[in-house]
């Protein structure tokens, strides 16, 4: 690892980094110019004014981008949009709406069991995408107003995403620093997701029960429907299946394959290009490039403030404020879990989980290795260390379930939001508080306990 | 050659408060499907056929439209029903692009080919003063070249 020059700590390329730090995440946050663009020009300038030699940009696995996530993300893009284009999803959504007998509160249940499970597995965008066009649907024909489906899939959607290391990319950038495995997720972070979900169904159940009533011949029509002519191209559908199918057991064993999770799922992707018929071109269009790039430039700025000692100055505050020791960091776990949910509510949880991320290390270097080791390069005991644990799911736990606050907190919030007043169902900021803000403080409230009862 | 010489003899225009019923039965009634929504001498949109029938499609079918295959069998039937009395002005295309008298048809031949347009409107000094579609083009064109 190139060392870190002494010299310029808390000297002229100390603040460089931190103006452009500064500057940058507050171009993302106030959305002013397109985060993207804020990110990469923000990337560019910390390589240009050498805060980052172009050595550690682009091959440092510590300050640079960290391809194993941007070859995870664009990997999983590429299964999503096959499977998306298959109608499978339109199929599972009616087949669903019809095991709920064609009434809504079942149907809204189990709708939010669907979009739960599938934002675990693939990302939650998408699967908002895929769900909120059927929930208009059956809520055109069942003539009951759809923004509280729509609300209800896109809570369920975050909370899904919580479960796995692919389901959110605050899951994915902790899995990668902290060097956490698809099975950890499975194991500490699932059982809680499961939880959560059981909690949260039963509050839409209590809070709608009563209101969501329609007619007999109105439940017909959902029961009339065909769900077998959603499937668009069958054998697509069924190869895209089997191997996402791959992919996930892929997921499930590749530590002991010794494969990253970006190698299961470059795989995946490019064996299911290679067995579909049709030019990649358009899959591959239809990757989100600008969140890629955001990625790439947010890795960047973010390195640059590592590099030059910003992160071990915020660390050492942390520590004071928090007193985290090598025998119990119960203090700065929960702290982590309701400030990030509180900020996440409110800005974009990647750049924020990006940032805090060495933060975590920093902090575990200072209590567990006297600051003597490199926290860039901490050994797995480190990391995994049973003291540390919880801190890292507390964390991934606030980043990911903060996003239900409001409207903006996440980008399956924005989507279905935005989705909702094309079809001419405007939701606005205060009708998205109302139903955020408890979903949030549930959420929160049963991962505290979680947290409380499993590790201390 | 200038749009000018290309004008339809009588366009088809509507009032912005027409309703949709009566431009469906113009629509039904001549041989063009585009027309310039006029009020008073002033364009102030134009409506096709196509709006029309936008009308009539939920927008969760413009995110999938497979979802029209599983709708119920008289949706359609009831749906139209809704439009009875819905007016020209919810359903026209507000910003059209136009073209002065003195324009060369070569333009609007661009627009038809380039833009997808059917109609274009002739607008002079802010006042509606005719429309050029393709047939009219293609009359005009035909009619100055020899066999």
């Amino acid at each position: 690892m190139p060392a870190i020059d002494h010299a310029t700590v808390h000297g002229t390329t100390y603040w460089l980094a931190a103006t452009l730090f500064v500057v940058t995440f507050v171009l993302i946050v106030s959305e002013k110019v397109h985060k993207t663009k804020a990110a990469l020009f923000g990337g560019a300038l910390t390589i240009a004014l050498g805060i980052l030699s172009q050595e550690e940009a682009f091959h440092s696995p510590h300050f640079g981008i960290d391809h194993g996530v941007v070859f995870l993300l664009i990997s999983m893009m590429v299964l999503v949009n096959v499977i998306g284009h298959t109608g499978i999803f339109g199929w599972a959504a009616i087949k669903v709406a019809k095991l709920g007998r064609g009434r809504p509160l079942p149907i809204m249940l189990l709708f939010c069991a669907l979009t739960a499970l599938a934002s675990a597995l693939l990302d939650n965008v998408t699967t908002v995408l895929l769900v909120a066009p059927v929930t208009l649907l059956i809520a055109d024909e069942l003539d009951v107003d759809p923004i509280p489906f729509l609300l209800a899939e896109a809570m369920a959607s975050n909370i899904g995403g919580t479960a796995t290391l692919i389901g959110d990319p605050p899951n994915i950038l902790i899995a990668a620093r902290a060097r956490f495995t698809f099975d950890d997720f499975l194991f500490h972070l699932t059982p809680a997701v499961l939880v959560i979900m059981v909690a949260f169904l039963i509050a839409l159940r209590v809070f709608f029960g009563k209101r969501l009533r329609v007619d007999e011949h109105k439940r017909q029509r959902v029961l009339a429907m065909d769900e077998r002519r959603m499937i668009k191209d069958r054998s697509l559908a069924v190869k895209s299946l089997s191997v996402l199918a791959l992919t996930l057991v892929g997921f499930t064993m590749h530590s002991t394959l010794q494969l990253e999770p970006a190698t299961v799922a470059l795989t995946g992707a490019a064996l299911l290009l290679l067995i579909s018929r049709g030019e990649p071109n358009r899959v591959l269009a239809e990757v989100e490039w600008p969140t890629i790039f955001f990625f790439m430039g947010l890795f960047l700025v973010i390195g640059g403030i590592v590099k030059v000692g910003i992160v071990r100055d915020i660390s050492a505050m942390v520590i004071q404020a928090t007193g985290p020791t090598a025998d119990s960091m119960k203090t700065t776990a929960f702290s982590l879990l309701w400030f990030s949910a509180a900020l996440s509510a409110v800005v974009d949880n990647i750049p924020y989980v990006a940032t805090m991320n060495p933060l975590v290390l920093d902090m575990a270097n200072s209590v567990l290795h006297g600051g003597q080791a490199d926290p860039n390069n901490l050994p797995l005991e480190t990391l995994h260390a049973p003291v540390l644990q919880p801190v890292w799911w507390s964390f991934a736990l606030g980043s990911c379930l903060g996003g239900n606050a409001t409207a903006i907190g996440a980008s399956a919030n924005v989507v279905v939001v935005g989705l909702a007043g094309r079809a001419g169902h405007k939701i606005t900021f205060g009708r998205f508080l109302k139903f955020g803000v408890p979903t949030m403080l549930l959420t929160l409230v049963i991962s505290h306990v979680y947290v409380l009862l499993r590790y201390y | 050659m200038l749009v000018r010489d290309a004008l339809v003899h009588s366009p088809f225009v509507v009032s912005p408060n027409a309703t949709l019923f009566a431009l469906v039965d113009g629509i039904l009634a001549g041989n063009q499907t585009t027309a310039s929504v006029v009020d008073g001498d002033r364009l102030v949109g134009v409506v096709s056929a196509t709006d029309v029938l936008k009308q009539l499609v939920p927008a969760y079918l413009a995110m999938d439209e497979n979802l029209a295959h599983v709708l119920h069998a008289s949706f359609f039937e009831e749906e139209l029903g809704k439009l009875r009395n819905v007016q020209v002005h919810h359903a026209m295309v507000r910003d059209v692009d136009t073209l002065p008298p003195d324009a060369s048809v070569m333009q609007a031949v661009a627009m038809f080919v380039r833009r997808g347009h059917k109609t274009v409107p002739i607008v002079d000094d802010g006042r509606f003063v005719g429309a050029v579609t393709r047939r009219s083009v293609l009359k005009l064109v035909r009619g100055s070249v020899d066999d």
